[in-house]
């Protein structure tokens, strides 16, 4: 109802628009768009206002003759009328159902009484079961843009489908029903048709066509491409488990990354493997504690002056130590 | 006269209204579903389908039913 409004108002300006440019024709078919778009807002505020003031729990006495006339317009309907055990369920089958060129196969649609009489929500209380199943690729419980285990998302038919079974008006309820199998609504599938022999992304769940989704090198899963990064070293293709933050913020795969041996935080092996194992900033204080904490085994003498040694001298740096001596006495 | 008149587009409800006497089944779906195509419905009187020009009966139960309704992602509570 809502979206209805907001497209309302976006036709208002465009009929004002094709107005100023002088498109009259433009504007008249934005005119007839918006008058069925405003009847149509009209009636489902209606339907919502009446909604408000109806009691949900309230109920109409259906007498057994119009029970029956309800089940022999049903037969008409759909043929034979079903009942299960203690007549807690009535079920009809559509035909074949197929939308866009899809055949999802015919649907048994079910009537749970004892789901309504213990006040369940209604809408389970009906269940469309594929009797020759062609599920969403990688969801078999998809067996239809609108039914996820074998409940349907009535939509639209939400409203008409609770007051027709509140007064007992079960040929209305179980049309409707079949209205809503025989129609695609792209905007709110649970899978859409386009990628309705595709899989799901085992992350969000999404049906994808198979092009539309990446292995993770890593795990071998299959994921869509809001799912599906990159590794920031080697620029495969990784689903978020098995990526980790490391240096920089860079994504990793598990081969690309390892932990310091010293502070134990993720980094890219190129970068572990420059430094012995540790990372640029613990190797470099390493350094430093290895510098400050080497003492010089023994004193050093002075070095002799340049061109007279007359003994041995030992010179001591971060790196080295340089023995000078007396070749002159070596000999 | 008065019929009992069920609409299941929109809200479902089903109300009885005064229509003149005579009035046939096209034009009562002309008056109360405009810019709507027949086809595109399930017309019924007393339960049964029923041809455009059969005239109306004081009291008969006439139901609309669109033969397409948008489904949805999320159930609505109802």
């Amino acid at each position: 109802m809502w979206e209805m409004t907001e497209r309302s108002e976006l036709l208002w300006r465009q009929i004002g628009l094709a107005e100023s440019r002088g498109w009259h024709a433009a504007a008249g078919l934005l005119r007839h768009n918006l008058i069925a778009i405003t009847e149509r807002t009209l009636q489902q505020t209606q339907t919502f206002l009446r909604s408000l003031m109806t009691d949900p729990t309230e109920g109409s006495a259906v007498s057994l003759l119009d029970l029956l006339a309800e089940l022999r317009a049903l037969q008409q309907e759909f043929g034979d009328v079903h009942f299960g055990p203690n007549l807690e369920l009535f079920s009809v089958n559509t035909d074949p159902i197929e939308l866009e060129g899809f055949h999802l196969g015919p649907f048994r649609i079910e009537l749970h009484l004892s789901a309504l009489q213990a006040g369940h929500v209604f809408s389970t209380a009906l269940r469309c079961i594929a009797l020759d199943p062609h599920p969403a690729g990688g969801d078999p419980s998809i067996t239809h843009p609108h039914v996820r285990d074998d409940l349907p998302c009535l939509g639209e038919a939400t409203a008409p489908i609770r007051f027709a079974l509140q007064s007992g008006r079960l040929a209305d309820a179980f049309l409707a029903v079949q209205a809503v199998l025989n129609t695609y609504n792209p905007s709110s599938a649970y899978v859409v048709l386009s990628e309705w022999e595709g899989r799901t992304c085992e992350d969000c769940g999404r049906g994808r066509s198979e092009e539309d989704l990446y292995c993770c090198d890593a795990c071998h899963g299959d994921f869509c491409d809001s799912c599906s990064h990159r590794c920031d070293a080697c620029e495969n293709a990784f689903c978020g488990t098995c990526l980790e933050r490391g240096e920089k913020d860079q994504n990793l795969c598990p081969d690309c990354r390892g932990r310091c041996s010293e502070c134990h935080d993720i980094f890219s092996i190129h970068a572990l493997d420059e430094h012995e194992g540790q990372c640029p900033s613990c190797f470099e204080s390493h350094a430093e504690e290895d510098d400050s904490a080497i003492e010089p085994p023994f004193p050093i003498d002075p070095l002799p002056e340049q061109g007279t040694p007359d003994h041995v001298a030992i010179r001591h740096s971060n790196k080295s130590i340089q023995v000078l001596c007396d070749t002159t006495s070596l000999a | 006269m008065t019929i009992l008149f069920i609409n299941c587009t929109g809200g479902g409800f089903a109300d009885r209204i005064e229509v003149p006497d005579g009035m046939t089944v096209d034009e009562l779906f002309q008056s109360k579903m405009p810019g709507c195509q027949p086809a595109d419905f399930l017309v019924r009187v007393d339960r049964q389908p029923v041809a455009a020009n059969e005239v109306l009966m004081p009291g008969c139960r006439i139901s609309i039913t669109p033969l397409k309704i948008q489904g949805a992602v999320f159930p609505t509570v109802a």
